[in-house]
């Protein structure tokens, strides 16, 4: 099938950075560890991929942050995982190779309050002086015992 | 060397339909720099959408925004059918195709009207608008309502189109193309609406790849993406369509980029009616249980592309949707395309990307004071009233009582 | 008030305000100003300015970044000054209704006058709020 010669193409200088998760039809999800998110993004980017958006999410091991690369070609999704725990949330900062990551991981910053280190701009994004927000308010809500 | 100034702009501004707060530093007429500060519009429907069941969400995000209400649905549904790998009947596929197309001329002629009201040439808001009267008038007897559709459901849609309304929807069609036309015309050799918005604005490729730009946005800058061509959904795959690319990315090739998508959505959807008369079957697949798991669905918006990804755990509810606006990544290519132009031209600069700052129930009835309902056009009525009073206190009386 | 009454009626100056709604109820909003409707027969026009208007005209559920502002708004505003709430979500918040990022409903932070039901209500239905508002002022 072409799609996948074209995946293969694609992911084959990344093999030993990456390991696979989960691949169907024209989406492929793999893990990345954090320290390596910057390079395989930059690759991602350079290949000519489109960056859609990062999807966060938070459950029991830790933050998921799911990064987007729409190959625009072929309608193929790469989807770049990385696990980040919950008590130090620190991932490199994409921003500084991608210029649309900007805003995408300064709200990520703060709905979730990962910390994007070396961010170019480390400010809120949408609840500046909003009186009455909760912090961080799309994190998961545990009961103190946990 | 002049001293720099900072220039508020909003949250309320005459232009703005929508609250929004940007800083612009101008050294003299020229723009340094520009600033925007968002979330006056936060509504935390990611939020919302988590303690919502699957059917629920689909109504939810078509309330994230009232121009582009079929986009964020649609999205949405090929997200959950991308989770469950459901597959939708072909006559189902034509009617999501006929409303988003419907819904893009409606849209564009919404920004081609209020382009004109942003550089103050009001006769061209008015005509746009006036012409997009009848669009929305057929989007209601299609769906039931003027915006707000609710034809989406996971594995098809909602609503069947009635095969008697071609004709109406054939002459709208015909009528938008001749008058399209003259606007193009009017609009696109006018010698002073050129000199103000050719050269301005400018986004280059490169910004606009590096800014991850969609839509016409990159479309006018010689980016071409379009995901109804890059990954065929709905019945995209079986019309004919062209993709329209500029390669100047200023403000003029934005609007013609514009005008000539909606002149190839008046023939996707002369298409569709016509396919439709020939295609008989169910309008929806039964879907019992969206599976664990996780799904990308996506849409070409009027201004973009619409992102929607869904991690569903087996229950009824998603436990994480995160929902990407066109806009979201168009907005801020602000940063690239507004330094160094006059003040006078940020405004249309702004408005070229079609920015939907918010993107980022119909069934009231009317009654009158003693209980009857109110069907009929309230304008008729409001007319009636005007000649009930002349008739009873005649035409220079009822002037002196106003 | 009589004079000052059947003075504002014949032209009553709208400031539209937009309260983290859709977008939906101000274009319909817009929409009214259009060919298709045409509000000024009524001498009803928009205004850009808070100090020139008879009328505030809200949309949206009222989120909590932009509620001080609408108080802050409605303070600027001349008196005698009429709010009329436009859509279902200044009345009740619908869909948004458990959103945290709400701080409505609208007449929890100021007076209302009139509220037009709806999501969004149909341009006629605003075309009979506003009309009723007049007859309001008789």
């Amino acid at each position: 099938m072409a799609s996948e010669e074209h995946e293969n193409d694609v992911l084959n200088e990344l093999k030993e950075k990456i390991k696979m998760l989960l691949s169907k039809k024209k989406r492929v999800y793999f893990k990345v560890e954090s320290e390596n998110i910057v390079e395989v993004a930059k690759y991602l980017f350079e290949k000519g991929l489109r960056l859609s958006t990062i999807s966060a999410l938070e459950n029991y091991e830790g933050f998921e942050l799911i990064y987007h690369f729409s190959d625009d070609k072929s309608g193929m999704y790469y989807c770049p995982k990385v696990f980040i725990p919950l008590d130090d949330p620190k991932v490199p900062s994409i921003a500084n190779n991608i210029a649309g990551a900007k805003w995408i991981e300064r709200e990520i910053g703060e709905l979730f309050g990962v910390v994007f280190v070396k961010h170019p701009e480390p400010k809120p994004l949408l609840l500046e002086d909003n009186p009455k927000i909760p912090k961080n308010p799309l994190r998961v809500k545990r009961r103190e015992h946990e | 060397m002049s001293e720099d100034f900072n220039l508020p702009v909003g949250p309320f501004h005459p232009l703005l339909e929508e609250a929004e707060y940007f800083k612009i530093t101008l050294d003299g007429e020229k723009v340094k720099e520009i600033e925007m500060e968002t979330g006056w519009m936060h509504r935390a429907i990611e939020k919302l959408s988590e303690s919502n069941t699957f059917d629920q969400t689909i109504f939810l995000v078509e309330r994230i925004c009232g121009i582009c209400s079929a986009s964020h649905p649609f999205a949405c549904v090929n997200a959950l059918e991308d989770i469950g790998n459901v597959e939708i009947p072909l006559r189902a596929r034509y009617i999501r195709s006929l409303i988003g197309e419907m819904e893009r001329i409606h849209s564009h002629l919404l920004w081609l009207g209020l382009a004109g009201h942003f550089i103050g040439y009001d006769t061209l808001w008015m005509w746009a608008w006036k012409y997009r009267e009848p669009i929305l008038e057929v989007i209601e007897l299609i769906t039931g309502n003027r915006n707000h559709y609710g034809v989406f459901r996971i594995g098809g849609v909602r609503k069947d189109y009635d095969i008697s309304l071609n004709t109406r929807v054939n002459e709208v069609m015909d009528m938008l193309e001749k008058k399209l036309s003259m606007v193009a015309k009017a609009a696109m050799d006018d010698p002073v609406l050129k000199s103000r918005l050719c050269g301005v604005g400018i986004l280059t490729k490169e910004d606009a790849i590096n800014y991850c730009a969609t839509g016409p946005t990159a479309r006018a800058s010689g980016v071409a993406i379009d995901v109804r061509k890059d990954e065929p959904y709905a019945a995209y795959d079986l019309l004919d369509f062209d993709i329209i690319v500029r390669e100047e990315g200023d403000v003029f090739a934005k609007t013609v980029v514009r005008i000539l998508e909606m002149l190839e959505s008046i023939k996707m959807v002369r298409q569709i009616i016509e396919r439709l008369r020939k295609i008989s079957g169910p309008i929806y697949n039964d879907v019992a249980e969206i599976p664990a798991g996780e799904g990308i669905g996506r849409h070409e918006a009027p201004r973009g592309e619409v992102f929607h990804y869904i991690r569903s755990d087996g229950s009824n509810r998603p436990i994480r949707h995160k929902i990407r606006a066109p806009s979201y990544v168009n907005i801020p290519t602000y940063e690239v395309s507004c330094p160094g132009m006059n003040l006078s031209d940020v405004m249309i600069t702004l408005a070229s990307v079609d920015p939907c700052y918010c993107c980022t129930e119909r069934s009231v009835k009317l009654f009158d004071s003693k209980g009857t309902e109110i069907a009929q056009n309230l304008l008729e009525l409001s007319q009636r009233k005007t000649d009930r009073l002349i008739d009873e206190l005649g035409e220079s009386e009822l002037w002196k009582l106003l | 008030m009589g004079v000052y009454n059947r003075i504002l009626k014949k032209s009553l100056w709208v400031f539209h305000m937009s309260a983290s709604p859709c977008n939906n109820c101000d274009i319909e909003v817009l929409d009214l100003l259009t060919p298709g409707y045409d509000l000024e027969r009524f001498g009803i026009k928009l205004v850009g300015s808070i100090r020139h208007a008879d009328v505030l005209l809200i949309t949206g559920m009222g989120g909590c970044k932009i509620s001080e502002r609408v108080v802050r708004l409605y303070n600027q505003a001349p008196k005698p000054v009429f709010v009329v709430a436009v859509g279902t979500c200044p009345i009740g918040g619908a869909t948004f209704k458990d959103s945290y990022s709400r701080c409505g409903p609208l007449d929890k932070l100021i007076p209302v006058n009139l509220y037009i039901p709806g999501c969004p209500p149909k341009p006629e239905a605003m075309i009979e709020g506003l009309l009723k508002l007049l007859g309001r002022l008789d």
